[in-house]
């Protein structure tokens, strides 16, 4: 996917929500991101680093991301499973296709600190 | 101090795009996001289906690419009204440059009572499907010549379609391309979605997807003025 596309949005929504709070220096930014959402740790480090400059961001403030992992439900005998292999779901216990994706497609600004 | 805020990382997008929505929606119009790789046939396809969608509503264009007009101008000399985003460098359309293109195009209600805003996306099967414009329906095109292998390559995209369309049929007997192919991996991506093979070129099989594409607006357009939404 694209980090950076990604993180302009996401340092747009911590200027909104900084502002909101009242929070004039932004040290930490808290994502959660799922392992089907394709987006690469280090792009998006990368891009973190390129685009947190200025107000409201703390010289070096950080961005921890916490990774989620996938769990499918077979649509027909309903197994939860961790998907394996590529975007395609195919239950592991009875090979049926497709099924609902339970986790693992989080974007989200979970929450932002500093002062 | 600790904020929790919990909000979508594409949040401002798709404010955006909920804005552009409504805004269609209280004029009567339904928007349509068109997506596939470079080439597939998306201005061809609107080029085919302009006169016959005409004859049932207003129809508008909005044409993204990364430079030039000429998709712009390909609408306007099959008779269409369209505006054209060049992105200059961007991969996909987002909901701003949108909202831009619908200030430039200051949709009315139409006399027909409804519109359909066909949206060609910029030729990418990856980033397009992260970016939502304001669109009722999502159309990914996959043309015969790609391979029947690029719903399982790239599936995210096929994953949010309402439709897809295998353009190029036509040139299938030049091919090993089987559509059996791509039913049975968007079993497992998108099941139940509708398959259009068709022919942009000779026009066969368009009938039948703009069928589809009619009663879809049509549909989406009631559901929202009942649901007030
Ligand atoms: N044989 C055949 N050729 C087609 C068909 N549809 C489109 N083409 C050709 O494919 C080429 C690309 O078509 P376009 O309609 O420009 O494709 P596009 O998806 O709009 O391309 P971009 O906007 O650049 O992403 C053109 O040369 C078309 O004439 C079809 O059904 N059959
Ligand atoms: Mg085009
Ligand atoms: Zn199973």
């Amino acid at each position: 996917m694209h980090e950076f596309g990604i993180m302009e949005s996401v340092v747009e929504v911590v200027r909104e929500e900084a502002a909101r709070a009242g929070l004039r220096r932004v040290e930490r930014v808290a994502m959660v991101v799922g392992e089907r959402t394709a987006v690469l740790p280090e792009a998006l480090e990368l891009a973190w680093e390129a685009l947190r400059d200025g107000e409201p961001f703390a010289p070096g403030a950080r961005l921890e991301v916490e990774w989620r992992q996938a769990e499918a439900a077979c649509p027909a005998c309903g197994l939860r499973y961790h998907p394996e292999g590529g975007f395609l779901l195919v239950c592991p216990g009875c090979g049926a296709l497709g099924g609902e994706l339970l986790a693992g497609e989080e974007l989200r600004v979970a929450s932002i600190e500093g002062e | 101090m600790k904020v929790e805020i919990g909000v979508k990382a594409l949040g401002a997008n798709e404010r955006q795009a909920e804005a552009n929505r409504r805004r269609l929606r209280e004029a009567g119009w339904v928007a349509v996001n068109l997506l596939s790789s470079p080439g597939s046939g998306k201005t061809s396809l609107i080029e085919a289906a302009l006169p016959r969608l005409e004859a049932v509503c207003a129809v508008a264009v909005v044409e993204g690419d990364v430079e030039t007009a000429r998709d712009a101008e390909r609408v306007a000399a099959a008779g269409g009204r369209a505006v054209q985003i060049e992105t200059r460098g961007a991969c996909h359309l987002d909901a701003r440059m949108v909202a831009r293109a619908l200030d430039e195009l200051e949709l009315g209600r139409p006399a027909s009572g409804w519109g359909l805003l066909l949206v060609e996306n910029v030729g990418n099967l990856v980033c397009p499907a992260e970016y939502l414009l304001g669109e009722e329906l999502r159309v990914v095109l996959l043309s015969t010549p790609e391979g029947d292998d690029k719903v399982a390559k790239y599936p995210e995209v096929f994953r949010t379609a309402d439709a897809v369309v295998l353009n190029k049929m036509d040139l299938a007997p030049y091919l090993d391309f089987r559509v059996e192919r791509v039913g049975r991996d968007l079993a497992a991506v998108r099941p139940g979605v509708p398959v259009f093979p068709l022919s942009a070129r000779s026009g066969e099989g368009v009938e039948a997807w703009l069928e589809w594409l009619v009663r879809n607006a049509r549909e989406r357009l009631e559901l929202r003025k009942s649901a007030g939404a």
